[in-house]
């Protein structure tokens, strides 16, 4: 019975084994490039959801009010 | 790394007979040429291409060479025509990644250099910037030698569950070469551990029942690690008379290829797969 699991827990050792190598690797890239990292889920403003021509990009700097523009 | 053996004169003064019309002596050229050499050698080219190279620009810089290529080392003496002067230099090869861009855009610097379209100086310039070429993007290489891989698999008449696993399973042992490399594991280790988990994925097939050509996938899974370079200039060396380089390049190879078949048997001793 032992003898016959032995190739597949050695399949599913190894299988693990490189996911895990795999997704720690990708882990540790994301995070030595912290400036660049691109989160899947996070909370943001509505501004970045919805988008009308003519807005202000999100990140410029308000240096000035909007009234500024008439 | 570099030891200087002899330098009868180490003046600078201009070889005569140089189509590049720039001054400069014999030693310059020697230790430019060592280096070239060196560098050559280290990227995976043939004793001949390195002998034809060196030949082809001291010509050009007037100038004669003499070279013994040795298995990590290259001893080369560079002359004027009439012997008046000259200087020895020994050099150890570059241990580097093969790489056919460096060779033939090195070999094109020695055909420019002979053809006289660029000087000594300017010849020195482009080898800093070719030396200093950035390895290929090493995630395009990881997919590509996996697609190569898979494409192996079909060729031998895996059928398309073959080619999957073939594919999954180069994709995983290549990559594990990488990380094992960056971390200057021994290359001997890396082979076994690599053709070990290449086989043992490439078994997929076989265990789960997903295609009719397990034995293939097994089989195929592990080519990528088939020193292949190595044999080819193991051969072009034997056939150009460099006897000690051949037989260097050979046994390394086959160290190698046993390291490989390592690998390859315990995965298929664990998986239970029929071996002979």
């Amino acid at each position: 019975m032992i003898a016959l699991n032995v190739p597949l827990v050695t399949w599913c050792v190894i299988a693990v084994a490189m996911l895990t190598l795999i997704i720690v690797r990708l882990c540790q890239n994301n995070h030595k490039h912290g400036a660049r990292r691109r989160h899947l889920i996070e909370i943001g403003s509505e501004r970045e959801e919805f988008f009308v021509p003519g807005d202000r990009p999100v990140n410029k700097d308000d240096r000035y009010d909007d009234d500024d523009d008439w | 790394m570099t030891t200087m053996m002899t330098g009868e004169t180490a003046q600078p003064v201009a070889v005569s007979g140089c189509s590049c019309g720039e001054a400069h002596s014999v030693k310059e050229v020697c230790l430019f040429l060592s280096e070239y050499a060196a560098r050559l050698l280290g990227c995976g080219a043939t004793c001949i291409r390195v002998e034809r190279n060196i030949d082809r620009m001291a010509a050009a810089l007037g100038c004669e060479a003499v070279m013994t290529i040795l298995p990590r080392h290259i001893h080369l003496t560079v002359c004027t025509p009439d012997r008046s002067d000259s200087y020895t230099y020994i050099t150890a090869s570059r241990s580097s990644v093969i790489s056919f861009d460096i060779n033939t855009r090195l070999s094109q610097l020695s055909w420019e250099l002979a053809d006289g379209k660029i000087g000594f100086e300017e010849a020195k310039r482009r080898f800093d910037s070719i030396i200093a070429t950035p390895c290929a993007d090493k995630r395009m290489v990881l997919v590509l030698a996996s697609l190569a891989n898979a494409a192996f698999c079909r060729l031998f008449a895996g059928d398309w569950q073959a080619v999957g696993v073939v594919f999954v399973s180069t994709l995983a042992g290549y990559y594990l070469k990488q990380v094992l490399t960056e971390h200057k594991v021994d290359v001997r280790v890396v082979f076994i551990v690599c053709a070990f988990v290449s086989s043992v994925l490439g078994a997929t097939d076989a265990l789960f029942h997903l295609g009719s050509t397990p034995g293939i996938a097994v089989g195929t899974s592990v080519l990528y690690l088939v020193p292949g370079i190595p044999f080819l200039n193991s051969f072009s060396d034997l056939l150009a008379g460099h006897y000690i380089c051949s037989f260097s390049r050979f046994t390394h190879a086959v160290i190698l290829t046993c390291c490989l078949s390592i690998g390859l048997c315990g995965g298929l001793m664990m998986m239970n797969l029929g071996m002979f």
